[in-house]
């Protein structure tokens, strides 16, 4: 069944909010903003949050039109057919910057050398078979992960917060708010996730009972930012020490002793990094329902197929890994800002439309003859 | 035969538990990655001449020898020990880094950013200083506690538990090294020829028996003293004297405090009164007034008088007895004083209070005004003794 419950919704809301932020953007904001990071992530925050709010709120108001109907009729076929083929492509583009943090990750953290592209491809075959399943799959698949990604951050934060000299964090804005300008203009690829959520319009249990989805969010946030702000605060004096790909993992290093115990940290970001391949399935999904309402069905699920073939292919002739990242910033960033809160606002355009027409349709129906 | 939903799905839950499962056995196969790694667990870097060189030592199982490598940079000594020994050093579970005597703040900091930046060592792992070269340490050190079957980071962690001097972490001496006040301070641990028994308490703030002994040849035996000196690697790198050291363990963070003695006029009569420190909350404020710094350092301290009986014993009634307490904490109040003041005097060296670091977080435009001149600071100390 292609539905989701409220709490497979809510539960895919906390893990969207996590997947993507927990592998090299803490380091790069820290590199790019220095302390003023925390600053960063508060406000980009605070965008979420507003963010998700609008997403919900265009869920509960499309009264069961999926989004692609929703577009159709209030822009017309031709045009909600090109707006989708460039959401779609964008969100392809996303899927590859994720994978390639996902190996930036492997290689610094857990293996000796790079990890080469044929490392991706089982998960890319992975993601394109789950992008063809029911929503309701990525719903159950989040309701097992969740409890697992959720004591692993619990048990991470025990560990790690009480030896943290929180101080570190000060002076902010010792530089004025350049810092912060120049880092809320070019890490759009990183944040807005919850854009995905649109994908649900129309597939989602509970109505108005989908903003219980909001705590979800802050909870999500309220973790990213415990553990970026443990970053900050320890690297604060030193951004250069880090790599892309150390990010957290560095600290829980430091915290939990692993050199004494053992990398059991690492078994904890295993259960944490479920919240990735779901967020990367939901990505792979979202592209693969694009596809599908603008080619129709087999068609649709050949240029899925091809969307996953490009993806590989892109990561076979991808060397440099911090490359892209810093391409992500500096190119990207526009089409993440466009699509990923660009798109919500144009719903919510769409559904003022489609009522103006409605409305119009009924004072037609009702004016005598 | 076509196969159903339920027969499909059963299928393809047993193929991936079978995958599951060999993947987990892996750590059953010969252990090839391991044995062609040399594993460090402790790490002495001396300095000389612009050359790093490192003393390591290797544990596999219970044996336990000690490695050499050098090098124009830390990085270099490692691979020189990889060409020597013909495997990899692996540092994943480096419990100790030894630096020698000699060694200065700037060696330190690159040495930890060498160490640290490539993700070498973890960054928790104790960083201490030796009394005389790390390779002396190291290599005296390696057969005193291989007899006890330990590494050299097993005892240095029991001595952080219980010792005045805190060992730190390799992260948190680079972030003080890295800080605005550039000054660090590390426990210098030395090795001890002794004649006759093991095992002789030390005095103040001690906490602990010396352990690790080993019999030598004769009747000498060597011990690893838990650290009551430290140094101070900032500006100046030097060695503060016992006041100042003990001054340090009051308003550091890690260590608790262990047995304090101070001398108290009871009834016109000197005694050594020794109490356990069981409570301690510390902290520095720092304000910037007219263009200088004014730095409040706060300690309380709850003690345990050891001896009690006897002390009560010599006070005649309950009256006497609240007086007895009063001047007792009077006592240890002025010695706690005058120790966080001997460990203050010497920030016109080197920052060892994090003055600078604590003014740039409060203000950086007050930072900046200050200029980082130590003469420009004043000093108040709030010390409130409970003894019970």
């Amino acid at each position: 069944m292609d539905r989701l419950s409220l709490r497979q919704f809510i539960v895919i809301t906390f893990l969207i909010g996590l997947a993507m932020k927990m592998f090299n953007l803490p380091v790069l904001m820290l590199r790019f903003c220095g302390r003023d990071a925390f600053v960063v992530l508060l406000i980009e925050a605070a965008a979420d949050f507003i963010l998700l709010g609008a997403v919900i709120a265009i869920i509960v108001c499309a009264r069961g039109k999926t989004l692609f109907m929703l577009l159709e009729d209030a822009f017309g076929a031709i045009v909600s057919r090109i707006i989708t083929i460039a959401v779609g492509l964008f969100w392809l583009l996303k899927l590859f910057i994720m994978l390639v943090d996902v190996r930036i990750f492997f290689s610094n953290t857990v293996f000796n050398a790079p990890l080469g592209a044929v490392h991706v491809l089982p998960l890319i075959v992975l993601l394109v078979y789950f992008a063809l399943k029911p929503l309701s799959g990525a719903g159950r698949l989040g309701e097992l992960f969740t409890p697992a990604v959720v004591i692993s951050m619990a048990l991470l934060g025990a560990l790690t917060v009480s030896k943290v000299d929180f101080g570190g964090l000060r002076p902010l804005l010792a530089d004025g708010s350049k810092p912060v300008t120049d880092g809320l203009s070019s890490l759009f690829m990183w944040f807005g996730d919850f854009t995905l959520l649109l994908m649900a319009t129309g597939k989602a249990d509970g109505g108005k009972k989908l903003f219980f989805a909001l705590p979800a969010g802050i909870a999500a946030f309220a973790c990213m930012t415990l553990f970026s702000a443990v970053l900050f605060a320890s690297y604060g004096d030193m951004p250069e020490l880090l790599s892309y790909g150390h990010s957290i993992s560095n600290i829980t290093q430091y915290a939990v002793g692993s050199f004494k115990f053992g990398r059991f940290d690492l078994l904890i970001f295993a259960m944490w990094l479920s919240a990735v391949f779901v967020s990367s399935g939901i990505i792979a999904a979202f592209f693969a329902r694009c596809m599908n309402y603008v080619f129709g069905g087999k068609v649709g699920r050949v240029m899925l197929v091809a969307g996953g073939a490009a993806v590989y292919i892109a990561t076979m002739f991808t060397v440099n890994l911090n490359t892209v990242t810093e391409l992500a910033m500096v190119y990207f960033n526009i089409p993440a800002a466009v699509v990923q809160y660009g798109l919500p606002v144009l719903c919510v355009v769409a559904l003022t439309v489609t009522r103006i027409k409605r409305r119009k349709h009924e004072i037609n129906e009702k004016a005598p003859q | 035969m076509k196969l159903t939903r339920k027969r499909r799905n059963s299928l393809l839950s047993a193929a991936f538990a079978v995958v599951f499962v060999m993947l987990a056995l892996t750590p059953l196969l010969p252990e090839a990655e391991i044995s062609t790694r040399l594993m460090l667990n402790v790490v002495g870097i001396d300095t000389a001449d612009g050359t790093v060189r490192v003393t390591a030592q290797t544990m596999n199982g219970t044996s336990s020898e000690t490695v050499h490598g050098e090098g124009l940079r830390i990085g270099d000594a490692l691979e020189d020990i990889a060409v020597r020994y013909g495997r990899e050093p692996e540092l994943g579970h480096c419990g100790l880094l030894v630096f020698g005597y000699e060694v200065t703040a700037d060696d330190t900091e690159f040495a930890l950013m060498g160490l640290l930046g490539d993700a070498i060592v973890n960054a928790g792992c104790s960083v201490v200083c030796a009394d005389g070269t790390a390779e002396e340490f190291v290599n005296s050190a390696v057969g005193l506690t291989s007899a006890a079957g330990d590494s050299i980071a097993d005892f240095a962690g029991f001595a952080d538990t219980s010792a005045a001097v805190s060992v730190p972490s390799a992260l948190e001496v680079l972030q003080h090294l890295k800080s605005k006040s550039a000054t660090a301070i590390l426990p210098v641990f030395e090795l001890a020829a002794k004649k006759g028994e093991s095992g002789e308490g030390s005095s103040q703030n001690s906490g602990t028996d010396s352990t690790g002994v080993q019999q030598d040849g004769g009747s000498d035996k060597t011990e690893i003293l838990p650290p009551r000196r430290a140094k101070v690697l900032g500006r100046e790198t030097f060695e503060p004297d016992e006041q100042a050291v003990l001054g340090w363990m009051w308003i550091s963070g890690r260590a608790e405090g262990g047995l304090v003695e101070t001398r108290a006029d009871l009834d016109g009569k000197e005694y050594i009164i020794q109490g356990s420190a069981t409570d301690k909350s510390r902290g520095i404020k720092v304000r910037a007034e007219d263009g200088r710094v004014k730095a409040e350092l706060k300690l309380e301290v709850r003690i345990k008088f050891i001896d009690r009986y006897i002390i009560i014993e010599r006070a005649e009634g309950e009256n006497v007895l609240r007086y007895l307490a009063e001047d007792l904490q009077n006592a240890f109040s002025a010695t706690f004083k005058s120790q966080l003041e001997a460990f203050a005097a010497l920030s016109p060296r080197s920052d060892v209070l994090g003055i600078g670091t604590l003014l740039y977080r409060e203000s950086p435009r007050a930072y900046a005004d200050w200029g980082g001149d130590m003469e420009k600071v004043d000093y108040t100390f709030d010390v409130k003794v409970t003894v019970f």
